[in-house]
């Protein structure tokens, strides 16, 4: 895990170096390029909203909530949900569907914001993107922490709900869409297959 | 002894390996009896030593002196990395790997420095992982060794030879040797400190750790190998919809 060369630069060079390169590889197909800058730039506005809100000073409880907020505001959680439950959300009623997301939202700012919480007097520093087509924009990013190890996290940003929303998180490598989808699976298992027992479980996650 | 053991653990596992799964496969599983039981035997050895002995030493040892420690263990890897270079036939980066371990074992006073990051000479990790990959080798069946961690059978395979091939073993006086592996030890009980959060949330609070870690582990290397993540693993979530 390496600082990036251009670490001494500032975030705004960063950019436009880094929409410049977009620009010049998608030469010929400016939507694409386009997509990759927009992407860029929502991460970067959301790793401004999650540095301040971890430096805020507020209490445990309060950052957790409002980092639910921010991802219901940047992220799908709707498709995120969707594509961890699997089949069983093909099956389950409109209603079921709805309070899943809730209590999906619920749990996983609990269990990611905890993670977040340990970065205060980080900086997370935009590094890249690349263009993965339908699949979306994955935007590299480093949150470097004073004396510890630089953590990579990387971003999926897609516009299949019409606007651009974060839909995976891949931290050190590790999609969360794949390790939440093995741990709503084990969870599904071990109530029963009872979708109502896991909504119950996922609310009252601490 | 440890070179004995790695040799033949080494041998066991050439001899055992099994085929090979698609690049991006995360559920092919062929040992996960045996894997089920080593984790269990893991979990509790982190919950009841490895974890309380990582946050204590974290408590107590400055940042800086964690980097020394750091730096020494990495500087001393070179010269097998340069070998490694060498077997993948990168010779841009025997140099680099070369020059890296002359400016910081001079300039660095031994390695407890790190002057060559600031010449644009970061350190890489390196083995016969790293060159079996390159060389294609597959990377075997997920195998979890009890007190060990996961792995899988290339990266266990690698680990044996890297003991038993590493250069320092002919140079150095075995003080040394026994000096640079309790290094070793004190910079894994570091990284286990540093990444405290993010394993605790893995191995004690998934809903089935096991496959938790599995998962974890096998998208971590991946990625580790294939020099990031990469854009043809990510899936596209409005697909089912």
């Amino acid at each position: 895990m390496q600082l990036s060369k251009s670490g001494g630069l500032g975030r705004r060079d960063l950019l436009l170096g880094l929409a410049a390169t977009g620009a010049l590889a998608a030469f010929g197909a400016p939507a694409h390029a386009q997509a990759t800058a927009q992407a860029q730039t929502l991460v970067t506005s959301l790793s401004d909203q999650l540095t301040q809100l971890v430096n805020s000073g507020r209490s445990d409880e309060q950052i957790l909530s409002s980092f639910e907020s921010l991802l219901g505001q940047y992220a799908d959680m709707s498709a995120i949900g969707a594509s961890v439950l699997g089949p069983p959300w093909r099956s389950a009623s409109s209603t079921q569907k709805q309070s899943f997301i809730q209590a999906f939202s619920h749990y996983l700012s609990r269990r990611y914001g905890k993670q977040f919480r340990q970065y205060k007097n980080a900086q997370i520093k935009v590094t890249g993107a690349k263009d993965g087509g339908r699949v979306g924009v994955l935007v590299n990013s480093q949150v470097l922490r004073p004396g510890q190890e630089t953590v990579n996290v990387d971003w999926q940003i897609s516009s299949g709900s019409g606007s651009p929303k974060v839909v995976n998180l891949v931290i050190e490598g590790v999609s969360m869409l794949a390790s939440e989808r093995a741990n709503i699976g084990s969870m599904l298992e071990a109530a029963g297959g009872s979708l109502d027992k896991l909504i119950a479980q996922l609310k009252s996650t601490t | 002894m440890r070179k004995l053991i790695a040799a033949a653990g080494t041998a066991l596992l050439l001899a055992g390996c099994t085929t090979a799964p698609a690049p991006n496969d995360l559920d092919w599983d062929p040992h996960r009896s045996f894997n089920q039981t080593a984790h269990k035997v893991n979990v509790a050895a982190d919950r009841v030593v490895v974890g309380p002995v990582a946050r204590a030493y974290g408590e107590v040892t400055p940042p800086l002196l964690r980097r020394g420690i750091t730096n020494v263990r990495d500087n001393w890897k070179l010269p097998g990395h340069v070998v490694q270079s060498a077997l993948q036939g990168d010779g841009l980066q025997v140099a680099k790997s070369t020059t890296r371990f002359l400016v910081n074992t001079t300039f660095g006073l031994g390695g407890i420095l790190d002057p060559a990051k600031d010449m644009d000479l970061p350190y890489e990790e390196n083995g016969f992982n790293e060159t079996f990959y390159a060389w294609g080798v597959p990377e075997g069946g997920y195998l979890e060794i009890p007190l060990g961690g996961p792995g899988t059978e290339r990266d266990w395979t690698a680990w044996g030879l890297d003991i038993v091939s590493d250069p320092l073993n002919w140079v150095l006086p075995q003080e040394a040797l026994t000096g640079l592996t309790v290094v070793g030890g004190l910079d894994l009980v570091r990284k286990r400190y540093e990444m405290d959060s993010i394993i605790e949330a893995l191995l004690h609070q998934s809903a089935n750790s096991y496959d938790a870690t599995r998962i974890a582990y096998l998208q971590r290397m991946r990625a580790s190998l294939g020099g990031g993540t990469s854009v043809d693993t990510l899936e596209d979530v409005y697909a089912t919809e």
